[in-house]
């Protein structure tokens, strides 16, 4: 008897919807557990860190890692799963490129705590309670894990032998990448599981650009009734999909929305706000000015959504 | 293959960098380096010895790069790159660190500056490890020449161009050439007829086997640059065909009466026409919007009448494409529509004309044939000329076009020679008269009756129905009633000028007419090589000076496109991955030279390398990084800022 690949699934900082990737596999999911021993899966299944920790070293074939990195538990099991896994796989925007809490590093470390334990209009702390990493009460000592300054992608804390990424990966990637691991036909290390082109190449809206995509000025979702089958960009609105790599299937643009830029850069490109920037300003019309732009409220959470760790623009204050 | 083998050329370029620079601790940290291979010092490395110096070390050093640490690349990169061209060394692989320029003279602190000095070295250096080979392609010349605009401009630049045996399209949008002084009947001072003036001339362009002329046409697309350009011109279909000689035979039967533009609305033309009688080309042209084959299908007459058989309903529009050299725009001007000002009259008392209008009441070829008449028939007794209606202010136009007034002048004389007894009173302020044959005019109209009455306030003139004819009144002067008035209004870029200019990609300046290249020293030249302006598509002119233009600019234009003579190639040219382009467009839309094309099949965007100057502007479009500039790569890019950052 062949003995099943060793599997394990763990999130960092996230939001559980890489989790819930794999919960819909569906049906498949029975395949996959067919297949492999899921040797780790917090999320889902009762596993303690012990048992992690009891493995030999190299142990598990294939770790799915979700989730950014800040706190010193997180960084710790991202190690951990390093020696215990030969092969680490980022799985989503947050390991990939930081993701949604990656935005974080456009504040402090201290502003955050100010908010969120002293400011914020729904907080009741009169003695002005802070979380420490030490507290002793009665003789007990109380651990929290340490809270750093910045937000880190998964490859700046351990190496990472692949990428995927998504907000969520679909199933459909995961069932990909699956069937690779299972007929040993990965790419080599330090690949992306996924298309080398961006979007635009598989936008069921592409023949519909206009041959001068100009635009007199970027529009928001709110100010305009979307065409549900012209190219978004050409109607004003900030659309990431031609700065951002295909394979998430056109989910956005098949609901009329927008890409947001989940799946990150295209595979040729460092920084994806950047880019997106830099195409935009090349259809903004010469004499929109100001109104041109007026628009855009939130520009680092527009063009830098999922990819503020990988960025070129760092964090406010970078502990690296 | 090994690590690349990278030489360091120290210039001292006399004092002016060894001075201000520590060459020689520079020149001992790079020995010490493990990237580069070669390091070399010269007193002045631009010089015979210095350059023999370059060379002969790159030949006997078997280096794969070299940096040369001296003055800025708009100096001697060129110098430098050939030498090493000689040497073996494919001019890609020479990166210039420009320490004199952007160090050496500007930064007075010795310790400072050899600091920075080290940081531009190692981000050359960097930068070099990377570098790629560029290939150097050339191409022969293109000698024809396009003209935009048929008139007195064009038509002097179109035959310039042929005189020099070279091939020349005319483009216009009219049905035949003659701009706007085939309008006119008399040109000032010199009194010629306009018409006499042009017939000879635009009968040579006829006869000129080298001059092509496109009539009802416009060109709707210009890629590349000065030696290669391709046009792409749409030309409406006349529906009659090049046999027709103008007889006007079908002008008789043709039931059809539409309002004539060229008449500037004051006469009118048959549904088929000809703009005067001897236009080049000579063949009638029909317009579809009013001919009744084309609006309801019930005539047929102009057929019927034609001995000629010219006549073709279906003939197609056409769109064509074809090379030349370089582009002579001389589309003219439009004149200020005095509408938008109210107390000028215009539109509301009869008998209110625009300098050009009245020009047309005057012209043997105009609605009237000559006869100077009110819109009753009647011939005006009195006629007031309004100088610098619109001109000179912020609301309409802020400039002097300063060949109104010469034209408001010869108001005087045309109507005197017609109509004896008439009296004609000329309202202005300042007189724009700039040549002693100008003030010679001007003196012979006041010794011949024409009154003068100058005006404070030009702007302040109230032009209304009076008691006993149009009463013009203003600051300065005594209120005069009169038949007709002429509003002696300027000139305006022709329509269509910014789009034009869009797709020639030059610029306009601040009134909206062709920005010169430069304003003294090239003053025919656009802002782009390669695109030239003559007469009043660059701002008003006078007519002689349209003439000059017209022929300086393909003078200087041919001088530069001699047969046989190659341009090189821009080398850093875009490439498009095609394996990473997703097809998205926006490099297309970004290219200035529109040297990036789709490719539909494929789904990829594709670059004419033989169009592309290399400026970059698609990569920094490009959102995936498909599109590359080379020698300008996103990586080299970042090599170099890594080694500014960290020494």
């Amino acid at each position: 008897m062949t003995v099943k690949p060793k599997v394990a699934f763990y999130w960092c900082a996230s939001c559980g919807g890489c989790e819930e990737t794999v919960v819909d596999l569906g049906a498949r999911v029975l395949d996959v557990v067919a297949a492999v021993d899921i040797v780790f899966w917090p999320c889902a299944l009762d596993f303690k860190t012990a048992d992690l920790a009891a493995l030999a070293d190299g142990a598990i074939s294939v770790a799915f890692v979700n989730g950014a990195v800040r706190t010193s538990e997180q960084a710790h099991m991202a190690e951990l799963l390093r020696r215990k896994a030969a092969c680490v796989i980022a799985f989503g925007a947050c390991a990939c490129h930081g993701g949604i809490p990656a935005l974080a590093n456009l504040t402090s470390r201290e502003r955050i705590l100010q908010r969120s334990y002293h400011a914020s209009p729904t907080v009741d702390n009169p003695a002005g309670t802070e979380p420490r990493e030490s507290t002793t009460i009665d003789g007990h000592r109380l651990n929290l894990p340490a809270f750093a300054d910045t937000v880190h992608k998964l490859s700046d804390v351990i190496a990472v032998d692949y990428s995927m990424p998504g907000c969520p990966p679909t199933p459909d990637n995961l069932w990909q990448a699956v069937n690779l691991i299972l007929t040993g036909k990965l790419p080599p290390r330090g690949a992306v599981l996924g298309s080398v082109k961006s979007l635009c190449s598989s936008c069921p809206r592409n023949d519909s650009r206009p041959d001068d995509p100009t635009i007199p000025k970027i529009r928001r979702l709110i100010d305009v009734v979307v065409d549900p089958a012209t190219c978004l960009l050409a109607q004003g609105l900030v659309c990431m999909g031609p700065a951002t790599r295909d394979g998430c299937g056109a989910r956005c643009i098949e609901g009329n929305m927008p890409c947001t830029g989940c799946y990150g850069p295209a595979a040729d490109v460092q920084d994806q706000g950047a880019r997106m920037v830099s195409a935009l300003g090349t259809i903004l019309q010469n004499d929109a000015g100001d109104q041109g732009t007026a628009a855009l409220d939130d520009p680092a959470g527009t063009f830098y959504r999922y990819t503020m760790a990988a960025s070129l623009l760092g964090a406010e204050r970078k502990d690296v | 293959m090994g690590r690349p083998r990278t030489a360091v050329f120290l210039c001292n370029c006399g004092p002016n960098i060894a001075g201000a620079i520590d060459l020689d601790i520079i020149a001992g940290q790079l020995a010490s380096r493990q990237d580069v291979a070669v390091v070399e010092r010269h007193a002045l490395l631009c010089s015979p010895d210095g350059q023999q110096f370059f060379r002969d070390t790159l030949q006997n050093r078997q280096v794969d790069n070299v940096v040369v640490v001296a003055c800025s690349p708009k100096m001697h990169e060129k110098t430098f790159q050939d030498l090493a061209g000689e040497a073996g060394i494919n001019i890609g692989h020479v990166q210039m660190a420009n320490v004199r320029e952007h160090c050496a003279w500007v930064t007075p602190d010795k310790a400072t500056a050899t600091a920075k000095a080290q940081l531009l070295i190692n981000a050359a250096i960097r930068r070099s490890l990377i570098s790629e080979n560029l290939e150097q392609r050339s191409m022969e010349v293109n000698t024809d020449v396009l003209v935009i605009g048929g008139g007195l401009a064009g038509i002097e630049a179109a035959l310039t161009a042929a005189a020099a045996g070279r091939k020349v399209t005319i483009v216009d949008r009219e049905i035949s050439l003659g701009g706007a002084v085939i309008k006119t009947e008399e040109v000032a001072p010199s009194l010629e007829c306009a018409p006499c003036l042009l017939a000879p001339r635009l009968a040579a362009v006829r006869d000129n086997s080298n001059i092509t002329v496109l009539t009802r046409a416009e060109v709707t697309e210009v890629r590349g640059f000065y030696g290669n350009f391709t046009v792409r011109v749409r030309r409406q279909a006349r529906a009659i065909e090049p046999s027709c000689i103008g007889c006007e035979a079908c002008f008789e039967v043709c039931p059809v009466t539409v309002p004539s533009r060229f008449h500037l609305g004051l006469g009118t033309h048959k549904a088929v026409y000809t703009l005067f009688p001897g236009s080049v080309p000579a063949a009638a042209a029909i317009d579809k919007s009013a001919c009744r084959h084309f609006t309801d299908g019930t005539c047929n007459a102009c057929v019927e009448a034609c001995p000629f058989g010219a006549v073709n309903f279906d003939q197609p529009d056409d769109e064509s494409e074809f090379a030349v050299g370089a582009i002579v725009v001389a589309t003219g001007f439009s004149s200020w529509d005095p509408r938008s000002i109210s107390a000028l009259g215009y539109g509301t008392v009869p008998d209110v004309y625009t300098l050009p209008e009245f020009e047309r009441l005057a012209s043997s070829n105009g609605p009237t044939h000559s006869e100077i008449r009110l819109r009753d028939g009647r011939a005006p007794r009195s006629v007031a000329v309004v100088h610098c209606a619109g001109s000179l202010r912020p609301d309409a136009i802020p400039y002097c076009s300063r060949v109104c007034c010469l034209g408001a002048l010869k108001v005087g004389e045309l109507v005197r020679k017609q109509i004896p007894g008439a009296t004609v009173t000329n309202i202005h302020h300042d007189l724009v008269l700039t040549t002693p044959r100008e003030q010679a005019f001007y003196r012979r109209q006041a010794h011949e009756g024409t009154r003068f009455l100058a005006c404070t306030d030009l702007a302040a003139v109230q032009v209304r129905t009076g008691d006993h004819g149009i009463r013009v009144e203003g600051p300065g002067f005594e209120p005069v009633e009169v038949d007709m008035v002429v509003l002696a209004t300027g000139l305006q870029p022709a329509a269509g000028t910014r789009e034009l200019a869009g797709l020639l990609n030059v610029e306009l300046d601040a009134d909206g007419f062709l920005k010169p290249d430069h304003a003294v020293l090239h003053c025919t030249g656009a802002s782009l090589d390669g695109i030239y302006v003559a007469g009043c598509a660059a701002g008003p002119c006078d007519l002689p000076t349209a003439v000059t233009q017209g022929q300086a600019a393909v003078g200087d234009a041919i001088s530069k496109l001699m047969p046989g003579r190659r341009i090189n190639l821009e080398m850093m040219t875009s490439v498009i991955d095609a394996d990473l382009c997703a097809g998205c467009r926006l490099c297309k839309a970004a290219c200035p030279y529109k040297a990036v094309s789709f490719d539909r099949e494929r789904k990829v965007c594709v670059v004419n390398e033989a169009i592309c100057r290399g400026c970059g502007t698609c990569s920094a479009a490009c959102p995936t990084g498909a599109s590359k500039a080379r020698h300008f790569t996103d990586a080299q890019i970042h090599a170099e800022i890594g080694g500014l950052l960290h020494g």
